[in-house]
């Protein structure tokens, strides 16, 4: 579903990311790790189109990202580290906006499931974005991955300063959005989440992808002795 | 898509308490603007009409005394105060030449504090040739006046951009432009639908406010709907041009503090520097003769002609052998004035060079003001909206050419009766020349000003086109 081909990218004669090829199936999460500046948000950005590639390709459902962004988007849900959203609508209000802006038109009772289904308390449905903490706009930001009907999530950190409870829901939502066939490439610092939410996991320093495994091939200690080995 | 977007960004607004607040205030101003416009108006049209009824009670009494004089009810006064002397009907009883304010006056005061609106021309002298400048408050001539003309042209681009600068930017700045993004739009099509938005609520709040206030002050636009189209569409394009000039320095993708300093940039360039140059350079390039000096010189060649006037009779006579007294035994009761009439003549051939070198100059600094207007849309917008309102330079030069030539009809009326020795009749009130104003014939500056903003509109659209080639994704995000 999601695929890099001898992806690269260089910055001004830096290269931020050495080619680098992986693939995602349906229903992997697949999470990169990496010290900060190792190349997971340069990865993500470049399937966003957000930055151009300098050699290789992104691929998401076999289009190239660069050829046919409109179409790609179509197929994606991003969550950055801190999703920010619109803070004068209310969490259903910006649910149908980033929904419509994807051509994804539903009745108001389906997006209030969306947003119930993602883990938003009803009262927080009509209630302005300003006053949602981080995890409350998360939520909202996998209700549009419901709502546009997403085959691949990109989530750039999005349990960094989320509290264990909130991080574990997310978790669990990944892992629910996983079984309906959802290709998931998570950049995250949190071995931990790696490990019990992930199926694959990739390594990255230094622009290059170090190490890819699977996460039922490694227990915990074993996971953090290998990424320290990497990191240093 | 757009629909969508404009949706949901108008709910965004709606919610944005200082967005309404900046409304309020606008319509506030506006309100107050044409306050002041309809408040000199008013003044104007006072000052005529109370000249006009002085003028008609004044014709009233005159013929009624002319008839007790002819029917003997009344003894004959002295002859500088018999109102059947023609002198004292040409010289004391003058028409009220007056230039009527335009329907839609109060929208620009133009050139209406500098000139004076009525003239009374009489048989004789240069009032009417040189007494144009009325004294203004030279306090309101420091600070401008506040119309509909100034909230337009100085503020309303201000609102434009407070309203616009950082449409972009703010979005990248608080993170939604990277969820935005992430959605499958064209940046530059959601950009241009935002700001096609916030362009159509703004200019139909400005377009509200300026028709609301026109109607409470009484001012009949409906009756006028030509003149108030043609102000309405000048004030879009004006507004549009302003959305235009945001969109482009917004494609830049810089931050919001940067687009702020370079559009406040964009704004004294257009509506402060460029104006006070041009108007710097047509006083460098093309000096007005001193008008003290002028009239200096006019009354130096009156006081000559006045010494000559025996002789300049008798060579007017020789030139106009139709005035020649027939009746050579009668003295004619207006002999003093006829050595004036004829002296005239000779007074305005010796000045004429002195006014043609003034008219010159003042002629000149107005073409190149004309001409060098179309590096400005705040120009170009003043130029238009004085010539809807009536109060353009052209149109005081019409007036001041009507005033002279009504003046010379009025002295062409009484010449050749006085020249015949004739007295003034009661029923002759009926048959004095009149004067209406019209300014049909005043070259309307409208359409080159209309051209000039689309122009302007035309370069902004092809520098957005250029900086969108140019520019990439990249930087306006700038990840």
């Amino acid at each position: 579903m999601l695929e890099a081909k001898q992806l690269s990218k260089t910055y001004q004669g830096k290269e931020a990311l050495k080619p680098t090829s992986f693939t995602v199936n349906k229903g992997d999460i697949f999470c990169l790790l990496g010290a900060n500046g190792a190349g997971k948000t340069t990865t993500i950005n470049l399937f966003l189109n957000f930055i151009q590639p300098s050699g290789g390709q992104a691929l998401i459902g076999g289009k190239d990202v660069v050829k046919e962004p409109i179409e790609t988007k179509k197929l994606l849900t991003y969550i950055p580290e801190n999703l920010m959203l619109y803070p004068n609508l209310t969490g259903l209000e910006n649910l149908e906006y980033f929904s419509g802006l994807a051509s994804k038109k539903y009745p108001k009772e389906e997006f209030l499931k969306f947003l119930t289904e993602a883990g938003l308390q009803a009262e927080a449905h009509d209630k302005r974005i300003s006053t949602y903490s981080k995890g409350m706009r998360q939520k909202v930001g996998i209700a549009l991955a419901l709502a546009k009907d997403a085959q691949v999530l990109l989530l750039d950190e999005p349990t960094s300063g989320l509290d264990p409870k909130a991080s574990n829901e997310f978790s669990e939502l990944l892992t629910k959005l996983s079984k309906k066939g959802v290709a998931t490439l998570m950049a995250t610092h949190d071995l931990f989440r790696a490990k019990e939410t992930g199926t694959h996991i990739g390594m990255m320093r230094e622009g290059s992808l170090v190490e890819q495994l699977t996460t039922d091939q490694i227990n915990h200690t074993d996971l953090e002795k290998l990424y320290l080995k990497h990191m240093n | 898509m757009l629909n969508h977007a404009i949706k949901y960004e108008w709910l965004n607004l709606l919610r944005d308490r200082w967005v309404m607040i900046l409304l309020i205030l606008f319509l506030g101003i506006t309100v107050f603007a044409v306050r002041n416009g309809k408040e000199k108006v008013e003044d104007r049209m006072a000052t005529i009409t109370k000249e006009k009824e002085k003028m008609v009670k004044l014709d009233r009494k005159m013929a009624a005394d002319i008839d007790s004089l002819n029917k003997n009810l009344k003894p004959a006064p002295e002859a500088w105060k018999d109102p059947r002397a023609l002198d004292n009907i040409g010289w004391n009883a003058p028409r009220v030449v007056a230039m009527d304010a335009q329907p839609l006056a109060v929208i620009s005061t133009g050139q209406s504090d500098l000139f004076t609106h009525y003239a009374k021309p009489k048989i004789y002298g240069e009032a009417y040739t040189l007494g144009f400048s009325e004294l203004s408050n030279p306090v309101q001539l420091l600070f401008g006046s506040f119309d509909l003309a100034f909230v337009c042209i100085y503020l309303l681009p201000l609102l434009v951009l407070g309203f616009s600068y950082n449409v972009l930017s703010s979005e990248k700045e608080s993170g939604v432009l990277r969820l935005t993004l992430a959605q499958p739009i064209s940046l530059y099509q959601w950009l241009f639908g935002k700001l096609l938005l916030r362009f159509f609520i703004l200019t139909s709040i400005v377009v509200a406010s300026i028709l609301f206030s026109l109607t409470i002050f009484d001012i009949d636009w409906l009756g006028n709907r030509g003149a108030a189209t043609k102000l309405i569409l000048l004030v879009t394009v004006y507004i549009f041009f302003w959305f235009l000039i945001s969109f482009l320095i917004n494609l830049l993708g810089n931050s919001s503090g940067s687009n702020a300093v370079t559009l406040i940039a964009v704004w004294v360039v257009f509506v402060l520097l460029i104006p006070s140059i041009i108007s710097q350079t047509a006083n460098s390039f093309y000096p007005v003769p001193s008008r003290t000096i002028m009239i200096h010189e006019y009354r130096e060649a009156k006081a000559l002609a006045e010494k000559k006037a025996d002789e300049i009779l008798k060579t007017y006579y020789r030139e106009h052998p139709e005035y020649a007294p027939k009746d050579t035994t009668q003295q004619n009761q207006y002999s003093w004035w006829l050595g004036n009439f004829a002296a005239s003549d000779v007074i305005n051939q010796s000045v004429q060079p002195v006014l043609d070198d003034y008219n010159e100059a003042l002629n000149k600094q107005q073409s190149w003001v004309n001409r060098l207007r179309f590096l400005s849309p705040a120009i170009l917008l003043q130029d238009g909206l004085n010539d809807l309102a009536g109060t353009s330079p052209a149109h005081y030069t019409d007036f001041r050419d009507q005033v002279i030539a009504f003046a010379d009809t009025w002295r062409h009326y009484f010449i050749p009766r006085m020249f015949n020795n004739e007295k003034m009749q009661a029923e002759d009130f009926g048959s004095l020349p009149t004067h209406s104003y019209s300014s049909a014939q005043v070259p309307s500056h409208y359409p080159a000003d209309l051209m000039g903003l689309l122009f302007f509109l035309t370069l902004t659209v092809a520098g957005s086109v250029w900086v969108y080639r140019r520019n990439s994704f990249e930087n306006v995000l700038s990840v």
